[in-house]
């Protein structure tokens, strides 16, 4: 078990829970990152933060300290 | 006539739509209160009259912000601006349906029928998605309208199925919430009354800390906050812990219906999307094209747009003339060509960077890069509490902060926006670099160091950018203290900007400036005029006119006599020199018999310890309205006669000729010179930003609240500067 904000380019991993402030997680939720669903890390910013992920057909914006509330399963 | 509001997530097509619907019938609403504008526009189906509003682009009807409140409440009908809509118009991306038919399921419970259009649908093909629409209709249980919102396809078929869902009134069920869940939302009911809709009971339970839960705790107190708190545990209890209970809700009726209706490649193809951010997001690629994209666009609002400037400042100069010419001295004639043109001048000037910029925004945002640039330069702009979206507001301020702040709209966060505009003047704009150029000419260059100029330039301009990030920093911990926003932002797929989409942008944003900030900016220019042109006569009670009028004739023959004197190398007297310069004479003497010379001489105890004397502390009063006037008017006030050159020659050896004879100025030159650029790079002597930052923020309190603070850096660090030059050059 790790958090999103651990994950690598290129990697994929599923959510298991999400941490965080009410509005924070609200938003995640509204945008289909709910648990059970596949996220793929395509990219870190060039100063290291934020990181860019695909959930869906979507891609999203996450500051590292924002993903490091959400709990993943590395997938294989 | 029929009320149809407009509802989507940002990126989905929402103001292309909007556009294709009611093309130029448009007109921006205001909600008071709040600083959202929302479009209204009209268009007409079968003969029926319908008005059209554009709410803001959202993914909830999760109220966080008054802001986001008024779309709720607008959609409720409690707003007394607008009827309640008759039909709610949702428009989704076809190539991301589950997730945008989440807002979709919310507003079916409004009570109002709602009509699907689903947009993008080439970008869907071409993505080998299809969509049966029959069965999505069916199951969603609302009309559903395949369209293409930029080129205008299936725009028919959605007036029809607009006015058809009015006529019928038919309302969808939606998914249904657990028991549990309704249970505690009938129990709340019971707390809030039955004046508050249900659908607002069921945002007060589901949003933690929204704007409904502190609006209604407001008004119920306590007691409201304790049931609402049992209410949640309960429910987390009962395994429908809040929000998570409304996010399986939706999804878990969304996606059955979108596996019956809607098939896609069992392969997720590669999209140009991602081939493009393989490239844009990529660490050393990508901040290489974004830098030189932020130099291009930084180089046209500079350059593009100069030599339209330049055509603006002529035909003003030509217009003042003809006035001149034309009519006979007076309060009228000069009320018209140094009030009026020149008000309305300095109103157009800006026009040319404003389009430029915002015809730049509308290409980056249009086609999907901004949110890029914002994912680039988030970390950095994060140290000083902001997002990487207020970057190209900042940066194009170092061009000019009127556009800048406008462009401040990209940022959703208030606060975020408004420590943004507050800062955005301190940037060093174009309009400061004539008086750097002027003051590091005269006293900075000649028998010094070859490096010195640039060093001096260089640290006027690090002055703002230091500051910038240090008050945004203090100001998001002080006046903008409050939630930490939430950063996730989505970045959407790239698209083909389309001209007219562009122009619209650059129209609306240009439109805007004249109609809020112009009247500001006129007015401010014809209050100065009359400061500086009343009293208009001397002691004697001859007008100055009058004299200037039978000193410029005069003045004219004794230049051409001078130079026929120099042309046979004949010295010339020096009463003809001083006929020739008398013009210039009359009118310093005039400027500073002016109200505004008299206020500038009452003032020089406060301008002493700047290093100034009255001359310079009243040119810089007459230019806090447009801080590019002030070479002229120590053009004036220095009697300078003849002023056409780039590098203000004359003015250059009138400050050293004049500030010789000065026990102050004589031996501190240096510091002087410093003192005036420091405070110029630090105050806001801008009528036309504050008078944006008024119509961006919808309060006069920010303005003015600016304008004390910048006023307040410029004047102690002015202070500052003279008084430690002053010591380094006792000490050597």
């Amino acid at each position: 078990m790790s958090t999103l904000d651990q994950l690598k380019p290129g990697e994929a991993a599923e959510v298991v829970a999400l941490n965080g402030s009410p509005s924070l997680v609200q938003r995640l939720y509204e945008l289909g990152l709910i648990e059970g669903e596949r996220i793929d890390l395509l990219a870190v910013a060039p100063l290291g933060d934020p990181i860019e992920i695909r959930v869906g057909n979507s891609r999203l914006s996450l500051r590292k300290a924002e993903a490091a509330g959400i709990q993943v399963k590395l997938a294989e | 006539m029929l009320t149809v509001a407009l509802v989507g997530n940002p990126n989905a097509g929402k103001t292309t739509l909007f556009n294709a619907l009611s093309g130029l019938r448009q007109r921006v609403g205001n909600y008071s209160g709040v600083t959202v504008e929302m479009k209204k526009g009209h268009f007409t189906a079968n003969g029926t009259e319908v008005a059209l509003i554009d709410l803001p682009g959202t993914y909830s009807l999760a109220a966080r912000s008054p802001d986001e409140m008024v779309a709720v409440d607008l959609l409720l009908g409690r707003r007394p601006e607008e009827p309640r809509p008759d039909v709610v118009l949702s428009i989704a991306d076809a190539t991301n349906l589950d997730r945008h038919l989440y807002l979709t399921t919310q507003l079916l419970e409004l009570g109002e029928p709602v009509v699907l259009a689903v947009n993008m649908i080439d970008a869907a093909a071409a993505q080998g998605i299809t969509i049966d629409y029959a069965r999505l209709s069916q199951e969603l249980g609302i009309p559903v309208v395949p369209i293409q919102a930029n080129k205008g396809l299936g725009l028919e078929a959605l007036k029809s199925a607009v006015l058809a869902a009015a006529q019928a009134g038919k309302l969808a069920t939606g998914p249904a919430f657990p028991e549990t869940f309704e249970k505690e939302v009938s129990h709340l009911q019971n707390a809030v009354g039955a004046e508050v809709p249900g659908f607002l009971t069921r945002r007060l339970l589901l949003d933690v800390g929204g704007y409904t839960e502190q609006w209604l705790v407001e008004k119920h107190g306590e007691l409201l906050r304790r049931d609402l708190a049992d209410s949640r545990s309960r429910l987390a209890a009962e395994g429908c812990p809040v929000p998570a209970v409304e996010a399986r809700t939706r999804f878990g009726w969304i996606r059955p219906i979108i596996t019956a209706a809607v098939a896609r490649p069992a392969e997720r193809p590669v999209t140009w999307t991602d081939r493009l951010d393989r490239v844009l997001t990529h660490k050393l690629w990508g901040t290489l094209i974004f830098l030189g994209l932020m130099f291009l666009v930084f180089q046209s609002i500079f350059f593009w747009a100069k030599p339209v400037m330049e055509l603006i400042v002529s035909g003003q100069e030509a217009i003042a003339e003809a006035i001149k010419s034309e009519m006979a001295p007076g309060p009228l004639r000069s009320l018209l060509a140094d009030g009026i043109v020149v008000g309305v001048g300095s109103v157009v000037i800006f026009l040319p960077q404003i389009l430029v910029l915002f015809g730049f925004i509308a290409v980056l945002e249009d086609c999907g890069y901004m949110a890029r640039a914002a994912f680039l330069m988030d970390r950095l702009m994060s140290k000083c509490g902001l997002s990487g979206k207020s970057f190209i507001p900042l940066l194009s301020s170092v061009a000019c902060a009127v556009p800048g702040i406008m462009a401040t709209r990209v940022i959703e966060n208030r606060r975020d926006r408004f420590a943004t505009i507050l800062v955005a003047p301190l940037m060093s704009c174009s309009a400061r670099l004539p008086v750097y150029i002027l003051m590091i000419g005269a006293f900075l260059s000649e028998g010094r160091p070859a490096w010195l100029p640039g060093v001096v330039l260089f640290a006027m301009y690090m002055l703002g950018f230091t500051l910038a990030p240090l008050i945004a920093l203090v100001l998001k911990r002080t006046l903008l203290k409050g939630e930490t926003p939430v950063f996730v932002m989505e970045l959407p797929a790239y698209k083909r900007p389309t001209l007219r989409g562009i122009t619209q942008r650059m129209g609306d944003a240009g439109w805007a400036f004249l109609r809020r900030a112009g009247t500001v900016i006129f007015a401010s220019m014809v209050i100065i005029w009359a400061l500086l042109y009343f009293p208009s006569s001397d002691a004697n009670g001859v007008s100055y006119e009058d004299s200037l009028a039978v000193a410029e004739e005069r003045a004219e023959v004794a230049s051409l006599q001078i130079e026929a004197l120099e042309a046979h190398e004949i010295e010339v007297p020096e009463e003809l020199e001083a006929e020739a310069a008398l013009p210039a004479k009359i009118n310093g003497e005039w400027k500073r018999n002016s109200v505004l010379g008299r206020v500038g001489l009452a003032l020089e105890p406060a301008f002493a310890p700047l290093g100034w004397d009255w001359r310079i502390g009243m040119a810089a009063i007459a230019s806090f309205p447009a801080r590019e006037v002030i070479v002229g008017m120590l053009v004036m006030v220095y009697d300078v006669n003849d002023d056409d050159d780039e590098e203000h020659a004359g003015l250059q050896d009138a400050f050293k000729r004049e500030w010789a004879k000065d026990p102050v100025r004589g031996p501190y030159a240096v510091p002087v010179a410093l003192s005036i650029m420091v405070f110029i790079a630090l105050c806001l002597q801008c009528a036309s930003t504050l008078a944006v930052i008024y119509r961006e923020t919808h309060s006069w309190w920010w303005p003015l609240f600016t304008f004390v603070y910048m006023t307040v850096f410029a004047y102690l660090g002015a202070l500052l500067t003279f008084q430690i030059g002053k010591f380094i050059a006792d000490a050597f």
